[in-house]
C-alpha cells in the first residue's frame, strides 16, 4: 500500500501540491482526477521518488521513499504519462534490462514476456527499435516491462492516452487481476467513465488541495447528488472556483 | 499590380519564415532551458574564436607570403582565384550536407508542414537557411583573402564592393546544385529516407573524404622540400586544368565573379558583377523549380528509424531473456545507445577509433619498410632511457583524446527526459554512474590501450614496460572519463529537443578538455620530480599514483551520485 503524509511540493511561490494525505489500500484499485494542472503528475512522480517533495514523507509498503528508495523502488512499476522508454534499444532489450534491473528469475522472465506480449500483440515489435515504435506501442512495451517485474504496486499515469480500446481493456483487466491478487493499483485520469467502471476508490485533488478520497458512494453521498460522476466531478471541482 | 503586391508580400513571409527557422536551429533554441544554455553561448563563442585565430592568422601570412612571391612574375591574382576555387569546393561540399540535414532531416519539419504556407515558400526558407551557414562559413574562408590581397595590392573601394557582392552571391550556384542532387537521391532512394540510416552514411562519406584530403596532405607535407608557395598556389587556382576548371564548368558563377573582381577598374567589372548575379538567381530559379516537382514526394515518409515488424525466433528470445547483473546489463543499455545513435557514436566514440587508424597509416605511408625498421631500431634504443617520460606522453595523449571525445563529460546529459526512468530503476545512483564509466572506457579506452601497447611490443619493451605501459593507459584514461563524469554531474544539461545538443553544444564537454590536462600534469609531477633520481622509482610511482587518482576519483564520485541525481527535478 501507498501512505502519503502531508506532502507539499511548490514550484517558485506556486504550490503545486499542498499539504496532500491519503493511502491507498493494497487489493483495491485506485483512480486518481483532477482537472489539468490539478496536480496529479506531480504526486505521482513524488510518490515514485522522481521528484522531492518540500516536505511530507511517503510510505511505499512501509517503506520510505527518500531513506530508502532502493527498496522502495523495487515494489513500484510505473508507467509514467510522457511514455519515455529508452527509444534506442528493441523491445525485447528493453523489456530484459528493466528485468535485469529488478533481478527477475529468467525462466519466470521469458514466460511473462511471452504472455504479455501476446496479450499486447506486441510480439512482431519485440525485435525492433522503439524509436520506430508508435505512441501506443510504446506505452504498450512500458506495461510489459512492468508486468515482467511483476510489482507490489503499480502506478500508472494517464494509462488511457494512445492505447487503442481494445488494448485498453486488456490493461483494465490486468489491472484488476492485479488488485485482486492484492496488489496496490493507482492511476490517474481524465476519462471519468472509465474511472466510474474499473475503480474502487477515487482521489480527486484540485489546485494542489485533496478534495476528496473515498469511495464512489461516499462520493454520491458527499455531494449529495445521485448523478454521474461526471456530474458530482464538475460539481467538486467547480464548487469553490468562486 | 496586385499580383506584384501579392508576390512581394509571400516573399516577405518567406524571408520571416527563413528567420523562424535559422533562429529555431540555432544554439539558443528552446526556452525551458535550466540556465545552462545561456552560459554555455556565453562561454563557446569566445573559445571557438580562440580556437580560430590562429588558422586565420596563418592563412592570412601564407597570402602575404604568396602576394610577395607571385607579384614578381606579376600573376598575383592567382591568389584570388586559388581561393575562389577553395571556397566553392568547400560550399559544394559542405552544400551537400546541408542540403540533405536542412531540407530532409531538420527537426521541424513537422512542424513547418502544418503552417498555410505556399511549398516554394517553404523550399525557399531553406534554401536560404543553407545559404546562411554557408555565409558563416565563407566569412572565415573568403573575405580574410579578399581583405589581405586588397591590402596588398592597393585596391580600390569597387575591388572590396564586387568582393563583398561576389562572396555574397557565390555559394548560391552551389547550394542549388548540390540541393537538387540531394532531392533526386531522396526522390529516387526511398530507403535512404531513415534519419539514422542518413547519418550513418554522411558520417562514412565524411570519412573516405578526410582520407581523400588527409593522404596526399601526408604525402605532400614529407616530399616537399621547396620553400615556395607558388606551386601551391597553382595547383589551387586549377592553372593546369584539372579541378579548377571542372568547378568552373560546373558553378559558372565562379568564373564570372573571378573576372567581376578581375576588372573591378572599369566598367566591365560592373556587367560581370550583374552577370554574376543573373546567373546565380536562374539557379535559384531553377532550384525553385525542381523542388516544386520533386521536393514533396521525396521528403514524405522521412522517419527516426525503419522498422522489420519480424517475429522474435526461439533461438532470439532465448537469448533475449538470459540474465545478467544489474551492472552488466547497465554497461551495455550504454553501449548500445552509444553505438546506435549516430549522433552520440560520431562525436563521442568515433575519434577515438580514428586516430589510432590514422596515425597507423601515417606511421606506415611515412617511409619504406627498411626506413620503418631503421626508425624502430633506433628507437627503441631509447626507450629504456626515457621510459618514465614516455609513459607521462602517454598520459597526456590520453587525457587529450577523452576530454576531446569522451562519452563519460556528457553521460547524464545525452540521458536527457530518459534520466527520470533511470531515477526510476531499483539501482543505486552510484551503479549507474559507474555502468557509464566502465561503458565510456570500453568504447574509447580500448582503441588507444591497444595501440599503445602494441608500440610497446614493436619497440621490443620488457614484459614489466609492457605492464607499465597498459597500467598507466588504463589508469590515465579511466581518471580523465571520471573528470569528465564528475563535471557532467555537476551540472547536466537534461533540457534538450535534438541529440546534437546534448554532445555538441554542451559545455561541459568542454570544460572538461580544460581541466583534463592539468590534471594529467599534477598526476605526472611527482613522477617527474622523481625521475630525475631514479628511472624506475618514477615507473612505479606513476603507475601507482595513477591507480591511486582512479580510486580517489571513484570514491568523490560514490559520495556524489545521490545528491547529483537528487539534485535533478523535473
Ligand atoms: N517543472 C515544473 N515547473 C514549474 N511548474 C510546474 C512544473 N511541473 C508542473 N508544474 C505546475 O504544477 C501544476 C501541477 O502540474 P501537474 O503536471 O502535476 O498537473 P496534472 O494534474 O498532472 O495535469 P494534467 O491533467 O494536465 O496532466 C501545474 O500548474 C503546472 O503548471
Ligand atoms: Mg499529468
Amino acid at each position: 500500500m501507498i501512505q502519503i503524509q502531508n506532502i507539499t511540493k511548490s514550484y517558485g511561490d506556486f504550490k503545486a501540491v499542498d499539504d496532500v494525505s491519503f493511502d491507498v489500500p493494497s487489493g483495491r484499485i485506485v483512480g486518481f482526477l483532477g482537472p489539468n494542472g490539478a496536480g496529479k503528475t506531480t504526486t505521482i512522480k513524488i510518490v515514485t521518488g522522481v521528484l522531492n517533495a518540500d516536505s511530507g514523507n511517503v510510505l511505499i509498503n512501509g517503506v520510505n521513499n527518500r531513506a530508502n528508495p532502493v527498496e522502495a523502488k523495487k515494489q513500484i512499476g510505473y508507467i509514467p504519462d510522457n511514455n519515455d522508454v529508452f527509444l534506442r534499444l528493441k523491445g525485447i532489450e528493453y523489456i530484459n534490462f528493466i528485468a535485469d534491473m529488478y533481478g527477475v528469475d529468467p525462466q519466470v522472465r521469458k514466460e511473462r514476456i511471452q504472455r504479455y506480449s501476446h496479450l499486447f500483440e506486441m510480439e512482431n515489435n519485440l525485435n525492433d527499435k522503439i524509436v520506430s515504435y508508435s505512441h501506443g506501442m510504446r506505452q504498450k512495451i512500458a506495461s510489459i516491462a512492468v508486468l515482467v517485474t511483476d510489482p507490489a504496486v503499480w502506478i500508472l499515469d494517464e494509462p488511457m492516452t494512445g492505447l487503442d480500446p481494445n488494448s485498453f481493456a486488456k490493461l483494465k483487466k490486468l489491472m484488476r487481476e492485479q488488485a485482486d491478487m492484492g496488489k496496490t493499483v493507482f492511476f490517474s485520469t481524465h476519462v471519468l467513465d472509465v474511472a466510474e467502471k474499473i475503480c474502487d476508490d477515487v482521489a480527486i485533488i484540485k489546485g494542489g488541495k485533496l478534495q476528496f478520497y473515498g469511495t464512489l458512494e461516499q462520493l454520491r453521498e458527499d455531494v449529495g447528488n445521485g448523478g454521474s460522476l461526471e456530474e458530482l466531478f464538475l460539481e467538486l471541482t467547480e464548487a469553490d472556483e468562486n | 499590380m496586385i499580383g506584384v503586391s501579392n508576390m512581394l508580400r509571400d516573399i516577405k513571409i518567406m524571408l520571416k519564415l527563413t528567420a523562424v527557422l535559422f533562429k529555431g536551429s540555432s544554439y539558443t533554441s528552446g526556452s525551458k532551458g535550466n540556465g545552462l544554455k545561456k552560459n554555455g553561448n556565453k562561454w563557446l563563442y569566445p573559445v571557438l574564436a580562440i580556437c580560430l585565430l590562429p588558422m586565420l592568422a596563418s592563412m592570412v601570412i601564407m597570402v602575404v607570403q604568396g602576394y610577395g612571391e607571385l607579384s614578381a612574375i606579376g600573376k598575383e591574382f592567382m591568389i584570388i582565384r586559388a581561393y575562389l576555387n577553395i571556397s566553392v569546393l568547400l560550399t559544394l561540399f559542405m552544400g551537400f550536407f546541408y542540403s540533405l540535414s536542412v531540407l530532409f532531416f531538420a527537426t521541424d519539419n513537422e512542424f513547418i508542414a502544418h503552417l498555410p504556407l505556399k511549398p516554394w515558400q517553404i523550399s525557399g526558407a531553406r534554401f536560404l537557411n543553407i545559404l546562411i551557414y554557408e555565409y558563416i562559413f565563407e566569412t572565415f574562408v573568403f573575405l580574410p583573402f579578399a581583405i589581405t590581397y586588397g591590402v596588398m595590392d592597393g585596391a580600390g573601394v569597387m575591388f572590396y564592393i564586387y568582393s563583398l557582392i561576389v562572396a555574397a552571391v557565390l555559394p548560391v550556384v552551389p547550394v542549388a546544385l548540390m540541393s537538387i542532387v540531394v532531392m533526386f537521391i531522396m526522390y529516387a532512394c526511398p530507403f535512404l529516407k531513415s534519419r539514422d540510416r542518413m547519418n550513418v552514411l554522411s558520417t562514412v562519406l565524411m570519412l573516405i573524404f578526410m582520407l581523400v584530403f588527409y593522404l596526399p596532405a601526408v604525402g605532400e607535407m614529407s616530399s616537399s622540400e621547396d620553400e615556395s608557395v607558388i606551386p601551391l598556389f597553382e595547383m589551387l587556382a586549377g592553372e593546369s586544368g584539372g579541378v579548377g576548371k571542372t568547378l568552373g564548368m560546373i558553378v559558372p558563377t565562379l568564373l564570372l565573379g573571378l573576372r567581376a573582381i578581375h576588372s573591378s577598374g572599369h566598367i566591365m567589372g560592373l556587367v560581370y558583377t550583374v552577370l554574376t548575379v543573373v546567373v546565380a538567381a536562374a539557379a535559384f530559379v531553377l532550384f525553385e523549380l525542381v523542388s516544386k516537382l520533386i521536393y514533396a514526394k521525396a521528403s514524405s515518409g522521412i522517419t527516426q528509424a525503419t522498422a522489420s515488424r519480424k517475429k522474435l525466433s526461439a533461438a532470439q528470445l532465448e537469448n533475449g531473456v538470459k540474465k545478467s547483473s544489474a551492472i552488466k546489463s547497465l554497461v551495455i543499455k550504454e553501449i548500445r545507445v552509444l553505438m546506435r545513435t549516430p549522433v552520440y557514436f560520431m562525436n563521442c566514440v568515433l575519434m577515438t577509433w580514428i586516430w589510432p587508424v590514422f596515425f597507423c597509416i601515417g606511421f606506415v605511408t611515412a617511409g619504406s619498410m627498411e626506413d620503418l625498421m631503421e626508425m624502430v631500431d633506433q628507437v627503441s634504443g631509447y626507450v629504456d632511457q626515457f621510459f618514465p617520460y614516455i609513459l607521462m606522453g602517454i598520459s597526456m595523449v590520453n587525457a587529450f583524446i577523452v576530454a576531446s571525445s569522451s562519452p563519460s563529460a556528457s553521460a547524464i546529459s545525452r540521458e536527457g527526459t530518459e534520466i527520470l526512468l533511470s531515477k526510476m530503476l531499483p539501482v543505486p545512483y552510484y551503479t549507474q554512474l559507474k555502468a557509464k564509466l566502465y561503458s565510456s572506457c570500453i568504447l574509447c579506452g580500448i582503441p588507444s590501450i591497444v595501440l599503445f601497447i602494441a608500440l610497446a611490443v614493436v619497440l621490443r619493451c620488457s614484459i614489466l614496460q609492457v605492464l607499465a605501459v597498459v597500467v598507466v593507459s588504463a589508469a590515465s584514461f579511466f581518471y580523465v572519463a571520471c573528470l569528465g563524469l564528475l563535471v557532467d554531474m555537476g551540472r547536466p544539461k537534461l533540457v534538450w529537443t535534438n541529440e546534437e545538443a546534448a554532445v555538441k553544444q554542451n559545455i561541459n564537454s568542454l570544460i572538461a578538455m580544460g581541466l583534463a590536462t592539468p590534471m594529467t600534469l599534477v598526476v605526472c609531477g611527482g613522477p617527474l620530480a622523481l625521475s630525475f633520481v631514479n628511472h624506475i622509482a618514477a615507473t612505479v610511482a606513476l603507475a601507482v599514483l595513477s591507480v591511486v587518482v582512479c580510486w580517489l576519483m571513484l570514491q568523490i564520485i560514490k559520495v556524489r551520485a545521490d545528491k547529483c541525481y537528487d539534485n535533478i527535478q523535473m
